[in-house]
């Protein structure tokens, strides 16, 4: 099979080459290759979906992909083990989504970093990254997985460690210290996932034998197909497949981030420059909470349901605690950040409720919650780092102390800010309602506690945006701003694509709820099967 | 039957959205064209309904469901976004759309000069749709986007001079409050759909029978729902937002803070009556909260200075009735006294808002005083509107108000329960407060001299006007009440009409003996609160330092706000800069800096070994030999 066939290989490809173009073409026409590849990616992501729309067979599952591209790229035996990697690439309606996420605020951050110094370089890294995690969210073996996962972190690295901010921390610039932290604390990460793979691969073999050597063991689809559950350690004790889960899954919860593993997050955004940000709230978090679902739900089902309810212990400390941070932040981003790690748990939640044992429609709800909650927070998110950014970009701090009365220089921004807090803080008719609702609801049946301990976090998350809005857009003005201008043309790009989106996805969640909900029904139907 | 509730939900939106996208480049006329228009027709297509429901019968075919479309369909997660179009939600229609429209026309004469005329009215046009949308929905999903919406344009526009410090806490406050209704209401909602399997109104109480009546699953509900009731209509332990409120322009204190989206918890209440009457707890807490927030609200009000905080105090108050009313099964009269209060106290803060345009923006009423020449128009409307808020005969308010006192003495009267006396107590004497704090602002306001040295001027046709219509409706608004006292039992129009939605409910029967009774009393202590004040007041209002512990008391409004920042707010933020500083610095960040020092010192300790002279590495194999000869011979 020729991969250059297939349209999702051209999904990681287009940016690839963007990347080169833009390296080789002079600034003046490198911005506008950058944005013609990143275009040209979204156009693509987007035809993909309108197809598999237009098809009219839903958006699948793991046993039905409307679209893949499947060849064996490494396959030789030593001695009696073999050693098997596939280039297996797909999509379903739980990665489709998030791919279009990917290429559209990859778009919208090559627009946002238009004026950055040394921009070739900065549109090619952006580029790049934009290539690595749409490697992530396609591939279906599960040592590309891996693979595309560690490739991403040398784009983000240099992103944050080049461009990044120079406020000093711990006797370094904060932007050498938060890249290295981001680094070690993936890397730390990254090892656990590797040795769970390796768990994974080797009692596989001890289970197969030769019988079955031919078979990829890396491929998630394999396991499914047929609608046989043949992972082979299932017929192990439950405990190897929570250790493998736990070894897999401590490179997501890091990710992700979970507490209290979150640390590096506040740290990388304060550093990191504006698209950065947005790309690593808006995308790469999102990886994590993806490879719970798709990696952990799908081959380590008893693994997460022994888990269960540990995590939902973890989830609402994650929502609660990250949520009481962010009330006495004195840093916009660092603030946003926070609310990240808030609002990253009730993902965590709503994976908990959905690996536990209460009714299946419940935890559907709940799963398919989760999963627009990284859609949403992945739009919501980028919107207000979006804004920080004009603000940082225009006063040269974003210090909430030092604002006060701006929204009279800069009406149209305030505007938008707000507006961005208050789908945040989960305004019913705007997206961040829809997924917390649903997450929430699929969650309340099995963990009502936790759940109502959960939902208090809206309290706190209005107080908490509302106070930083009030300080910076509102209150008595400071003549200090006299000079402060709004939001220009370019800068207003992003802002209102992604606050239309927030709208949309508001008050019409219905088609995005249809191509997510079969597939994860789907994936908890076997996973339910396996559980028991 | 025509309903044309749709379209009352979607001129207001197209009106904000028009005004919100392009209100900034367009004209004052054009901009009170778009507006008006919006309103003016959703008023228009809600009244027309309104008549057409009127000229239907029989009563079973007033309620008509009409679903738009899916919103989510997920699971067993099936979400259709309705609206229900029933005698309940028309009388809403039309007090939201009708009081709405008044104080869109009176708005344009008490903005005319701000800057933010547009942003004012897109608000406005926003509100609008977002109560239509509360009002009409037919679950309780999109019931809480129309509660959380209209807690947006309330905050939106308490906050709507953004310069003002006051304003922008006040409008923090109020939003924040009101999203812990919202928790409540989520929460409600989560139980509800777990219990029934359903969020549409109809299928829920169509669920309801013998076997859950009482059940504490019911119980919780209600009294989940009531939380959302409390904070979003000002009840105890969450009012403190409305006084706060009065920060924002006066038409929004009258339209939102007063006539229309306060009222909203009482609205819930009726509509969930099915609910509440399988739930004699959160019944009985409802009348219970009631009854203490209207008597607590009014000592408020005996002493406050500013002429909005005293009507605000005076809403909260007013809406306890509403609940006392509900809280002994009767609805109706609690959405009856909602009608007239919306009619009397919008009157009563655009009176207040004539007189604070009149005199520049000044609200203490110490700087006030004989302005009864001066501004006419405004005293004579202001007057009827206190007379109808006090419960003097014919008003508006003595109908309303009387038929919720006598449900309480025949509730009473009924169960023989102490605690129901007590409520009709309660009533009364807030009934005699009232009164004497109405008529204190009255008297303050108008009689005796003038003390204050801005130029008077009275307010423009475009704000009387509304304000004469409002009188007429505070005068003859009431007559829709039932009329058993004077011996027309079968007058009671409203109550009919509305019956049909409270067909489970056990109203008591009235007996005319108590009924007299209870009316005689109210009025007797009406009078009595305005002859107190008249006697205190007449000749205007003259200010002395009181150092009595008690009246400080009060009017520091029993300190709650301190309370509230000392015992809640300061400890959380406290709680929260501590947590940051020791568990996120100090123990996880501090904690991972310091596994990679631990990491760095080791590394650098063995590298000192690494010298690479052999001489040192023969040192060391040397000692390593003597160590192992040494431990076999002292072992032997």
């Amino acid at each position: 099979m020729n991969i250059l066939a297939s349209d999702l290989t051209w999904i990681i490809l287009l940016p690839v080459i963007g990347a080169l173009v833009v390296l080789a073409t002079p600034a003046r026409t490198a911005r506008w290759m950058a944005l013609l590849f990143s275009a040209a990616a979204l156009a693509l992501s987007l035809v993909i979906f309108f197809r598999i729309l237009a098809a009219g067979q839903g958006f699948g599952d793991l046993t039905h992909l409307p679209d893949s591209i499947h060849t064996p790229w490494i396959d030789f035996n030593a001695g009696s083990i073999p050693f098997k990697i596939d280039y297996f690439l797909g999509v379903d309606g739980l990665s489709l989504p998030l791919v279009v996420l990917n290429a559209l605020l990859s778009m919208l951050s090559v627009i946002g970093g238009w004026q950055k110094i040394r921009v070739k370089e900065y549109l090619g890294l952006l580029l790049l990254l934009e290539a690595a995690v749409m490697g992530v969210f396609l591939s279906l073996d599960l040592l590309l997985f891996f693979l595309f996962w560690e490739l991403e972190l040398a784009p983000m690295f240099l992103l944050i460690g080049i461009w990044g901010y120079d406020t000093m921390k711990h006797g370094v610039p904060g932007r050498i210290y938060s890249a290295w932290k981001f680094l070690l604390y993936t890397f730390f990460g990254s090892i656990f996932m590797l040795a769970g793979i390796l768990l994974l691969y080797f009692t596989n073999i001890s289970h197969h034998n030769a019988a079955t050597a031919s078979m990829p063991y890396f491929a998630l689809t394999e396991h499914m197909f047929n609608g046989v559950v043949n992972i082979p350690i299932l017929g192990a004790t439950a405990g190897l497949q929570l250790i493998t889960f736990l070894l897999i899954y401590t490179a997501f919860a890091v990710k992700i981030p979970m507490f209290p593993l979150h640390t590096w997050l506040p740290d990388a955004h304060t550093d990191a420059p504006t698209e950065v940000s947005v790309i690593l709230a808006g995308v790469l978090l999102k990886m994590g909470a993806y490879g719970l679902i798709r990696v952990c739900f799908t081959l380590l089902p008893m693994g997460v349901h022994d888990f269960a309810g540990p995590l939902a212990v973890l989830a609402v400390i994650n929502i609660i605690y990250g949520a009481g941070i962010c009330l006495v932040q004195t840093d916009m981003k660092r603030l946003i950040a926070y609310s990240s790690v808030s609002h990253m748990g009730i993902i965590l939640l709503g994976v908990a409720a959905a690996a536990s044992s209460g009714s299946i429609a419940f935890r559907t709800a709940a799963l398919t919650g989760a999963t627009i909650q990284m859609f949403s927070h992945g739009i919501i998110t980028g919107l207000l780092f979006f804004c920080v950014g004009v603000i940082s970009d225009h006063a040269h701090t974003r210090d909430i102390a030092v604002f006060g009365g701006i929204a009279k220089k800069m009406p149209l921004l305030a505007t938008l800010f707000t507006f961005a807090a208050l789908a945040s803080l989960g305004l019913p008719g705007l997206a961040g309602f829809v997924a917390e609702y649903m997450t929430f609801t699929g969650s309340f049946q099995e963990l009502n506690v936790i759940t109502t301990i959960s939902v208090f976090t809206m309290i706190l998350t209005a107080a908490y945006l509302l106070w930083m809005l009030k300080r910076v857009f509102y209150d008595p003005f400071n003549a200090k701003w006299n000079g402060l201008g709004d939001a220009n043309l370019r800068e207003l790009v992003p802002l209102f694509a992604l606050a239309a989106l927030i709208v949309l996805v508001g008050i019409y969640p219905k088609p995005l709820i249809d191509v997510i909900t079969p597939s994860l029904g789907q994936l908890l139907h076997t996973a339910t099967a396996m559980i028991k | 039957m025509l309903n044309l509730s749709l379209w009352v939900l979607l001129f207001p939106l197209l009106g904000f959205l028009i005004l919100g996208l392009v209100g900034r480049m367009m004209s004052r006329a054009v901009i009170l064209t778009v507006a008006w228009g919006a309103c003016g027709l959703a008023f228009l297509f809600a009244t027309m309904s309104f008549f057409s429901m009127l000229g239907t019968t029989p009563a079973s075919a007033r309620t008509v469901d009409q679903v738009v479309y899916t919103w989510v369909n997920s699971g067993s997660l099936h979400i259709t976004f309705g609206q229900l179009f029933d005698p309940l939600s028309a009388t809403m229609l039309m007090v939201v759309t009708g009081v709405g429209l008044l104080i869109h026309i009176y708005s344009a004469g008490y903005m005319e000069h701000d800057p933010g005329f547009w942003r004012f009215f897109s608000f406005l046009n926003f509100f609008i749709f977002a109560m239509v949308l509360l009002v009409t929905a037919d679950n309780f999903l999109f019931l809480l986007v129309g509660w959380a919406l209209v807690g947006l344009a309330s905050f939106l526009l308490i906050g709507f001079w953004y310069q003002r410090q006051a304003a922008v806490a006040a409008a923090q406050k109020a939003l924040v409050i009101n999203v812990i209704g919202d928790f409540g209401l989520l929460l409600a909602i989560f139980l509800i759909f777990n219990s029934f399997g359903s969020l549409n109104y109809h299928d829920v109480f169509g669920m309801l029978g013998s076997a859950t009546a009482g059940s504490a699953t019911i119980t919780a509900i209600c009294l989940l729902l009531f939380v959302a009731c409390a904070a979003k209509s000002a009840q105890l332990p969450l009012y403190m937002w409305l006084p706060d409120a009065m920060e924002g322009p006066t038409p929004v204190s009258a339209l939102i803070h007063a006539a229309t989206m306060v009222t909203a918890g009482v609205y819930l209440v009726a509509r969930t009556s099915p609910l509440f009457e399988q739930a004699p707890i959160a019944l009985n807490t409802v009348a219970a909260i009631g009854g203490a927030t209207a008597l607590f609200a009014a000592t408020i009000a005996l002493f406050q200075f500013d002429i909005k905080r005293v009507l605000a105090y005076s809403t909260i108050s007013q809406l306890g009735y509403m609940f006392m009313s509900e809280g002994v099964h009767n609805y109706s009269g609690g959405i009856f006294h909602l009608t007239t209060h919306a009619y009397f106290k919008a009157l009563l803060f655009l009176g207040a808002g004539a007189v604070i345009h009149a005199l520049s923006d000044e609200q203490d009423i110490r700087q006030m005083g004989g302005l009864r020449s001066r501004l006419p128009i405004t005293f004579w409307t202001f007057l009827i509107a206190a007379l109808a808020i006090s419960g003097i005969p014919p008003f508006a308010g003595f109908w309303s108000k009387d038929e919720i006192l006598s449900s309480l003495l025949v509730q009473a009267t009924n169960t023989g329960n102490l605690w129901f006396y007590i409520l009709w107590g309660t009533g009364l004497l807030t009934a005699a407060l009232t009164a004497f704090y109405m008529f204190r602002l009255l008297l303050g306001i108008f009689m005796g001299d003038y003390r204050g040295s801005e130029y008077i001027h009275e307010a423009p046709p475009v704000m009387t006007v509304p304000l004469i219509v409002l009188a007429v409706l505070s005068v003859v608004g009431g007559f829709v009440g039932s009329f058993g006292l004077i011996g027309l039992a079968r007058w009671q129009p409203l109550a009919n009409f509305l019956a049909p939605l409270f067909a489970t409910v056990h109203a008591p029967e009235v007996s005319l003996g108590w009924e007299w009774t209870s009316t005689a009393l109210s009025i007797g202590l009406a009078v009595l609160g305005i002859l107190s004040a008249w006697v205190l007041y007449r000749k205007g209002f003259a200010y002395k330092e009181n150092r009595n512990p008690l009246y400080q008391l009060v009017l520091h409004k029993y300190y709650v706000d301190e309370a509230l920042s000392l015992f809640i707010v300061q400890p959380v933020l406290a709680l929260g800069r501590a947590a940051t500083r020791w568990l996120e610095g100090g123990v996880l960040d501090g904690g991972s800096r310091n596994l990679a020092l631990l990491l760095h010192g080791t590394s650098a300790l063995l590298r000192r070994l690494q010298t690479g002279y052999v001489r040192n590495y023969a040192l060391a194999i040397l000692l390593g030999a003597v160590l192992i000869i040494v431990y076999y011979a002292v072992r032997g």
